[in-house]
Order: C-alpha cells, then structure tokens, then sequence
C-alpha cells in the first residue's frame, strides 16, 4: 500500500471538557481531490489544523504524507498561512507572524506572503514587535505608543511612513506627538 | 534573469537598490536589449519585499528609458549598448584586475585603493598623446 495523504488511528482533540473530535479513523490516499464536510462544529478545523500540525492530538495518531505532521516553528507557519490563503481572504490578520521564526524561515514566510499580495487585491495587517522584521513589506507603518498608560488619546500616536526605509528614520527622528 | 538581492545595512533605499543593480547590470553587458526582468511576483517572493517597492524600482527605470513594460507579458531591456563597448568590457576589467593585483601586492589596503581609484577617478591626469 503506497503512502497515505492522511492517515489517522483513533484520533481525537480535546479542548478542556469537550472533545472536538473524537475516534477517527481515515486514510486518504494521495492524488485525490477530498472534501470535508460536516456542520459548525464537526470537527473538520480541527482535523485540518492536526493534519497541519498547528495542534497536537488528544488521542490516536495521524501521519501525513508518511510524517507526523510538521512541529517546527518555520513549517507550521507556512503550512498556516498556505491554509489561510486557500480561502482567498480580502483581510489577513496575522499577530506577530515571524516573531518565532529564524531570519531564513522569516523571509521564505514573507516572501510567499508578499507572492499573494502581488497581483491579488488583499488586504494584510500583521504586527510585529520589531520594526526591522517586517519594514520592507509594508506600505505603512503605523507605530501604537503607550497603549498600556491608560491614556487612551495617548495610546494612537500613529503615523504614516513610507517603505522607504530612510524616510522612516527620518520619520523616527522628528517624531513629534500631536496630541499630548 | 537578473537576481536581485537586498543590503539591509547599507541605508539605501531598497527600490534603489534594484534600480543600481539593474543599471549596473545593464552597463556590465548582464543585460542586453530584448532582456526580461524577473516578474514582480517573482522579485517579491525571492527577496521578500513589498511588490510596490519593486513597481516603484521598475517605474523608475521605465522613466530613464532603460527598460518598457509589456502589459500582461512583462519588463524588458530597451536601450541598448554599443557592441563596440561591450567588446572592450573584457580588456578593460582585464587590465583593472591585474591593477588591483599590483596595488595589493604594493601593500595598499581595500580603502585605500578605493581612495586611490576616487581621487584619479575626479581629478584624471593628463593623457600624453
């Protein structure tokens, strides 16, 4: 029998007390076009997001292309984000994308997220708490100051900078808060 | 295909780099007429930039009239350079090498050399004739 696209045995997710996917038991061989389907709640995110090693099972085991799905940092990035994108989203949100990635990984992670943007009307705001991980990929840059000060007119000094990477230190330097 | 690549620490702007590399690419003879740059799709995703960043490089180069954009089909080398200075290109790199050599040897380190060829480069002696 020739390696499976997905194998799983037994496999379940568990979150707290509810299980949101339990005993199952497929085999997907591989050339095949597979639909899921199940309503709300099934388990099909689940089993997709096991299958892309973005979990770990609660039980059984689930192979992938005859591996355990992927657990590094940089493999479960792209596969996440090649899942994202599968939607054909207007309006990604990505939270500290690159954060965990070395710079390697960091730039293959963005330059297939810029290949998406490229030719493709979507909309991506992704934050990062270094400036210089992300700054050659955005148009702007809007930079959040003192959100924890509660002071909220405080809490938006943003401005726009270009990719011009001198522009934003320039920027940087006679940076000015409006409102005080 | 030209591969462009980025200088994080050199402060210039990355759309400029793209320019200079794609004018010294041009001027080394890399890129001849008929040429087609890498799509910005392509550049995007090899050097993980933003694809304006490369519009704005490939604009830029459209202006000084070095390259023309086919719609749907791509960027493409437009000027051209003369063969006769191509055909010299190889002498000359030739000759520039073997002086570098000798200024090495001579004990001059890489700074120096590039003050030497800068101040030469402004101020050239008088050729004999």
């Amino acid at each position: 029998m020739s390696v499976a696209a997905l194998e799983t045995v037994g496999l379940g997710k568990r979150y707290l007390r509810r299980w949101a996917l339990e005993d199952c038991t497929l085999r997907i061989p591989r050339g095949h076009v597979v639909g899921l389907v199940g309503p709300n709640g099934a388990g099909k995110s689940t089993l997709l997001n096991l299958a892309a090693g973005l979990l770990a099972p609660t039980a059984g085991s689930i192979v992938v292309l005859g591996e355990e799905p992927a657990r590094d940092a940089a493999q479960r990035a792209q596969l996440s984000l090649t899942i994202a994108l599968a939607k054909r989203p207007e309006l990604l949100l990505l939270d500290e994308p690159v954060s965990s990635l070395d710079p390697l990984a960091r730039r293959e992670f963005l330059g297939l997220l810029m290949s998406t943007v490229a030719g493709n009307d979507v909309s991506i705001v992704l934050s990062s708490h270094l400036v210089n991980d992300i700054e050659r990929v955005c148009d702007y840059l809007i930079v959040l100051v003192d959100s924890a000060s509660g002071w909220p007119e405080r809490s938006t000094s943003c401005w726009r900078a270009t990719i011009d990477s001198s522009a934003l230190a320039r920027r940087t330097t006679s940076r000015r808060r409006t409102r005080r | 295909m030209i591969e462009f690549y980025l200088d994080a620490k050199s402060g210039i702007p990355p759309y400029l780099q793209l320019v200079h590399q794609v004018r010294r690419a041009f001027k080394l003879g890399a890129l001849r007429e008929g040429d087609q740059l890498p799509t910005v799709r392509e550049v995007v995703t090899r050097i993980a930039i933003n694809p304006n960043t490369v519009s704005k490089a490939y604009r830029e180069l459209e202006h000084e009239g070095l390259v023309a954009a086919r719609a749907g089909v791509g960027t493409f080398v437009t000027a051209s350079t003369s063969e006769d200075v191509l055909a010299s290109l190889g002498p000359i790199r030739h000759d520039l090498e073997q002086w570098l050599v000798r200024a090495r040897t001579a004990g001059f380190d890489d700074d120096s050399i590039e003050a030497l060829f800068r101040a030469a480069f402004r101020n050239p002696a008088p050729v004999a004739s």
